[in-house]
């Protein structure tokens, strides 16, 4: 009878196939994978490392709560080694793996080198703390969200005029990373000479490949400067503090957002106390979502959040929403200057039809070893 | 409604599940029995594992840690020593201990006051804010920073400072050398070691990367716990893939050293039995899904077959042939298969049974002359009996089948009220009978009983009627007869009765009246007077033989006559009756028409019609006298409602004249009934007609209407004797007397004493006896003498009859006159009138008896010529 041979064989097959599901698992839903890229290692692994812890905790958020309709985010980390073209690959290669878009970089030199790609491959790219004006206000795949040296310059140098009341600042500057500190130095420079300020001295050196970094605060502190400005990773600043101190204790010291991590106030000691910052994140918010990710980026990762992990935290955030609007990666830029006005750590911001986020800044200092906001600017 | 499930897919399940649980439990049994084995082994297994790496990491920890220690010691005592000393030592110390890069003293504020090999950059800056600085002063002991990528030396190097009262050793130590404790061989191809700080970045793996870039250990909070739990292994997830990670903790540094075993390797082989056991239990599920089927079909195709048997039975069929093979199957089936068989038998001879019984309710239902409508409570109809149903009402019972019983009456008034009151009785008290009027299909109303009674369903409840309706139209005719014939009957006792005594008054008033005329012969004056007395009680008797007609008591003397030769012979004398104005038509019937009548009563009859059909039409018109041979059967009886089966002749007259109304024609045969004016008509004459025909065993009816005139319809029943000639009796011309000895017996003295008078006066001798028992004795006194008895037959103690056999007795040859006014009397004179004996009937007038008496005597003289 095969008719019942067959309604057997039938029978057998629901029985099996619900069993092969019991015992063998079930196929997961495909992810969406994000790329971060940043400089882990090397003497810029700071903001690099800052950045990915922010970006992890942002994703493993969002994935618990449920994801990106039903999709988990997996985020492929790699590193830029502040190298060109070891970032150049490594953007190449997230594409390559299928990211829908890609957190980074960190630095404005690292940014400079992929942009091109990014543009070319249609791929999203958004940096929480690039800030080089040379990426302002163009209409590409890179989104800033963090506002360009531009205006921090122009801030910045307004308050040491007025506030501070110097008149002769002496500035040194990485050119490891020279498309932002370039940029920052002439926006500082021009701007401080608008206000009759000047800059008696602006020394250009590369992190980790010079002779005595002793030797350089000497030769700053030759022109008498009423005040340096120091435009360089946290390591090299708080470096850079320790030997102006040891000749002169009472120079004035200011520093661009790039040192604006705990790594100068572990590297720094006692030399950074009453250095002068301006920042765009508030490091003092009493926003609860801030206060919540501080805690808990605390408890992870063993200390306090610092710019950019806030700001890759908010990056990952941006792209979130992005993606609830469109999984489509070319369509994200759309999405995210679509959307226009997200929700930060530290309130809502708003971006640009370029890409652009525009922020309050913040002006800070160190007392007792701990950050302090002077004032918001 | 619970929902029933099958008994097939029942058994399936249970085949399956019998075949599947056994398995299934010693499947998960063995699944969970290796799964828990292999994990302790491969647990234990790694566990020495990371336990020994732990002890190398704790050792390569240690011996910095005394180097430094004896460094701190030196510095201690050396103290005096100038920086040249301190060159010279440290140089000497770095070589020693390679695995230092560099070793520093900080003052107690934390401002470095020594470093080698010699940097400026780091000499005098402030290391206070150090975590290893704070926490080994802070905690007095030797202190392990958390670990970093050494800025100087691009390798992972961790601070160790021992804080001293006034001063504080630090030696950062380069960690490359834990690479060579964790590449050891590892048994597990995916699996790796794993070095965490106490923050739980890595600071050693075989994929140095996670090294370099500070890579936070995945799943290193949940080992962390279970560390603190004093657990050494647990189960976490990388990437959703499931990890097994055995630990050991590295006190000095409060580091741990993690051995990574993907679960999958582990459980490979589990996993490979699991298969193994998932594939045999589908295996056996089949085998047993395939299995049951063929042997439940065994099972199941008894029932479907005796499920299908219900079917058949259901629709009637109880042949149940395609069971006996089913005997061969099981015992159990064997069983049911006979008892199902004798329950088909039995289902079989009770359908029957029910069958039978149906057709024979149905049979007397049908049968009932009564139209029986079965109504529910609504009065709509639900059944009829169909042949009453068609015969009464001219209805199919699926014409009115729903539709309410008001169709059936003849109005809505009796619909709701005689019908609603029989219908409400039935429900209640159990039945009431009304009558009432019914509509046919045709539309014609008619009066019947209407009866119900309930309806009660099979659960005993009252769910309608059932109503009978009876028709009443001929009984009601058969009724009106009766009263009729009643009433007729009735007035001819009555009539009769006056008549007789009525007579002897007129036979003594016509006897002494005749004698007195005779007496008085010259007086002209008187004569007059007393012809005036004559002629009125001529008229009296006339009267009273009518009334005796009617009332049937009239004598009759029958014989066989040809109705059509009676009516020729009294063509002309009707005529006359009729007069010129009136035309007479006859039409008479081929072919004798005989019948057993009196034919001086019959001409009666015509007479008296004529004179009533002449006064119908006082401005003339016709007359049609017709006679026929007509046969009476059932039919026609229901028809007219009257009649008795036979072969009758018809004699119909039929007048042109004013005709009567319903009314009239229901009374037309009553006696003193007249519609002429007082003095005209009698009104006996119709009554005459009636008893006449009804003396002759015939029938009579009557058609009439205003405008087309009056038909008289007489039946007489045919006879077929031959016809015989009359016994015509010769009217004696000679003078009525004689000389002869008679005995006249009769109780009535007066008559008695008129009659002998009578009788003298012709020359007879008269002996007279005043009653039968007299007569006899005078008889035999003068029995020699005595020729004629003239005998009353109704007499005190012997009658006429009587006497006239005692008489016969002695003198067989005595001749005998009977008088009497009553037809019964004949009849009890009967048998002697052929014997030569006479009957005359009261009054008889003196002539008339005398002529009697001659011709008493006369015949039978001529008898014995």
């Amino acid at each position: 009878m095969p008719f019942r041979t067959f309604t057997a064989l039938f029978l057998s097959l629901c029985i099996f196939i619900p069993l092969i599901g019991l015992f063998g698992g079930c196929t997961p839903i495909e992810p969406v994978k994000v790329g971060y890229v940043g400089g882990l290692t090397g003497r810029h692994y700071d903001l690099g490392l800052s950045g990915r812890n922010g970006a992890s905790m942002a994703v493993a958020r969002i994935n618990n709560d449920g994801g990106i309709g039903g999709r988990q985010i997996k985020l492929i980390v790699k590193d830029d080694k502040q190298d060109p073209e070891v970032a150049k690959k490594a953007v190449n290669e997230l594409i390559g793996e299928g990211v829908v878009a890609i957190i980074g970089h960190m630095t404005s030199s690292m940014s400079g080198a992929t942009i091109p790609i990014v543009n070319d491959k249609n791929v999203v790219m958004i940096s929480p703390t690039t800030s080089s004006s040379d990426f302002e206000g163009k209409d590409d795949n890179f989104v800033m969200l963090y506002p360009s040296t531009r205006t921090s310059a122009g801030h910045f140098s307004s308050y040491i005029f007025n506030e501070m009341g110097l008149r002769r600042v002496a500035v040194i500057y990485d050119v490891s990373n020279r498309t932002y500190s370039e940029s920052w130095y002439e926006n500082f420079r021009s701007e401080f000479k608008k206000l009759k300020g000047e800059v008696v001295s602006g020394k250009a050196f590369t992190s980790g490949e010079e002779e005595s970094l002793f030797a350089i605060a000497r030769e700053l502190l030759e022109k008498k400067p009423e005040g340096i400005l120091i435009i360089a990773n946290a390591l090299d600043t708080a470096l850079l503090c320790q030997q102006v101190r040891k000749i002169d204790k009472n120079v004035s010291l200011m520093t661009s957002e790039w040192a604006f991590t705990a790594d100068v106030l572990k590297h720094g000691g006692s030399s950074v106390e009453g250095v002068v910052f301006i920042e765009k994140v508030d490091l003092e918010s009493e926003d609860p979502r801030y206060m919540e990710f501080a805690s808990e980026y605390e408890k992870l990762f063993g200390r306090l959040p610092d710019f950019a992990a806030s700001k890759s935290y908010d990056a990952v955030q941006v792209l979130a929403a992005a993606l609830r609007m469109t999984t489509d990666r070319e369509e994200i830029k759309d999405a995210i200057v679509r959307k226009h006005v997200f929700q930060g750590l530290q309130g809502e911001f708003v971006i640009d039809d370029y890409g652009d986020a525009k922020l309050d800044h913040f002006i800070v200092t160190v007392k007792n070893n701990r950050f302090r906001v002077i004032r918001k600017l | 409604m619970k929902k029933v499930r099958s008994l097939k897919a029942h058994l399936t399940i249970l085949f399956v599940v019998l075949a599947a649980i056994p398995l299934l439990i010693v499947g998960l049994l063995t699944i969970f029995y290796l799964t828990d084995t292999t994990e302790k082994e491969v647990t234990k297994k790694n566990n020495l594992l990371a336990q020994s790496m732990a002890g190398e990491a704790e050792r390569f920890l240690q011996e910095p840690l005394h180097a430094l220690e004896e460094f701190g010691d030196n510095f201690l005592l050396n103290r005096a020593f100038t920086e040249d000393w301190f060159k010279m030592y440290s140089r000497n110390f770095l070589k020693r201990h390679g695995y230092f890069q560099s070793v520093r003293v900080l003052n107690e504020k934390g401002i470095v006051h020594f470093i080698a090999p010699f940097d400026i950059d780091y000499v005098g800056i402030d290391m206070s804010a150090r975590d290893f600085f704070v926490n080994a002063r802070m905690m007095k002991r030797p202190y392990w920073s958390h670990v970093g990528l050494s800025i100087q030396f691009g390798v992972p190097s961790t601070s160790l400072a021992i804080p001293y009262e006034e001063f504080t050793v630090v030696g950062l130590l380069n960690l490359i050398s834990l690479r060579d404790i964790i590449e050891r061989e590892l048994t597990s191809e995916h699996g790796y070691v794993v070095i965490a700080d106490q923050l739980g970045n890595v600071i050693a793996h075989k994929d140095w990367r996670f090294v370099e870039q500070q890579a936070k250990m995945r799943g290193y909070d949940v080992i962390r716990d279970a560390l603190s739990k004093g657990e050494n292994s647990i189960r976490f997830f990388v990437d959703d893939v499931e990890m097994i990670g055995t630990f050991a903790g590295i006190p000095t540094a409060g580091w741990v050293v993690v051995v990574v075993q993907p679960a999958e390797e582990v459980f490979g082989q589990i996993n490979y039995v699991r298969n193994v056991i998932i594939v045999s239990m589908v295996i056996a599920i089949m085998l047993a899904i395939i299995l049951s089927a063929a042997s439940i079909e065994r099972i199941l195709k008894p029932i479907r077959l005796l499920v299908r048997g219900t079917g058949k039975i259901a629709e009637g069929m109880y042949d149940m042939e395609e069971l006996r093979d089913l005997r061969q199957s099981y015992l159990e089936v064997e069983e049911l298969t006979n008892s199902f068989d004798a329950m088909g038998e039995a289902l079989s001879n009770r359908e029957r049974f029910i069958r039978e019984s149906e057709q024979r309710y149905r049979n007397l239902f049908s049968s009932i002359r009564d139209v029986i409508i079965v109504a529910d409570q609504d009065r709509l109809i639900l059944d009829a009996n169909q042949p009453a149903l068609r015969e009464l009402f001219g209805y199919e019972i699926d014409d009115i089948r729903g539709m309410s019983t008001s169709v059936l009456y003849a109005s809505d008034e009796e619909f709701n009220r005689p019908g609603r009151e029989v219908f409400d009785s039935a429900l209640s008290i159990g039945g009431k009978l009304l009558e009432t009027e019914f509509r046919n299909k045709e539309g014609t109303v008619f009066k019947a009983e209407l009866f119900a009674l309930k309806l009660i369903d099979s659960d005993g409840k009252v769910s309608g009627n059932i109503g009978m309706i009876r028709d009443i139209t001929d009984r009601m005719r058969l009724e009106e007869q009766l009263i009729h014939a009643q009433k007729m009957e009735a007035v001819g006792q009555l009539a009769g009765g006056v008549a007789h005594d009525f007579n002897n008054i007129l036979t003594t008033i016509i006897g002494y009246a005749s004698l007195l005329q005779i007496k008085i012969a010259d007086d002209e004056a008187m004569k007059s007077h007393v012809d005036s007395i004559l002629s009125a009680s001529e008229r009296a008797a006339t009267l009273t033989r009518s009334l005796l007609a009617y009332s049937r008591k009239q004598i009759m003397q029958p014989k066989p006559i040809d109705i059509n030769e009676t009516l020729r012979k009294m063509e002309k004398f009707l005529i006359r009756i009729i007069g010129e104005d009136i035309r007479l038509d006859t039409v008479l019937y081929t072919g004798p028409l005989t019948v057993n009548a009196d034919p001086g009563q019959i001409e009666q009859v015509m007479m008296n019609l004529a004179t009533n059909a002449r006064d119908a039409m006082p401005d003339g018109g016709g007359l049609c006298i017709r006679t026929e041979l007509v046969t009476m059967d059932r039919k026609f009886i229901e028809r007219k409602g009257y009649g008795e089966e036979g072969v009758y002749a018809l004699i119909t007259i039929a007048d042109t004249g004013i005709g009567m109304d319903q009314e009239t024609v229901a009374k037309i045969f009553e006696p003193f009934f007249t519609t002429k004016d007082v003095g005209k008509g009698t009104g006996l004459g119709l009554a005459m007609v009636y008893g006449i025909i009804k003396q002759h065993d015939g029938f009579i009816d009557v058609e009439s209407d205003r405008r087309r005139g009056t038909t008289f319809y007489l039946y007489v029943p045919l006879t077929e004797e031959a016809l015989s000639p009359a016994l015509g009796i010769t009217p004696s011309i000679e003078p009525n007397r004689g000389s002869e000895t008679v005995l006249l017996a009769e109780d009535d003295s007066v008559v008695r004493e008129l009659n002998r008078e009578i009788v003298e006066n012709a020359g007879y001798t008269v002996i007279v006896a005043a009653d039968g028992e007299q007569a006899v004795d005078v008889f035999m006194k003068h029995k020699d003498d005595i020729s004629l008895l003239i005998l009353d037959v109704i007499m005190p103690g012997k009658n006429g009859k009587e006497v006239y056999d005692v008489v016969r007795t002695v003198k067989p040859n005595i001749k005998a006159l009977f008088i009497s006014g009553y037809n019964e009397e004949l009849v009890q004179a009967k048998g002697v009138l052929s014997d030569g004996s006479r009957f005359v009937y009261k009054p008889v007038p003196p002539n008339m008896l005398l002529r009697a008496i001659r011709e008493v005597l006369d015949l039978s003289e001529t008898g014995h010529n």
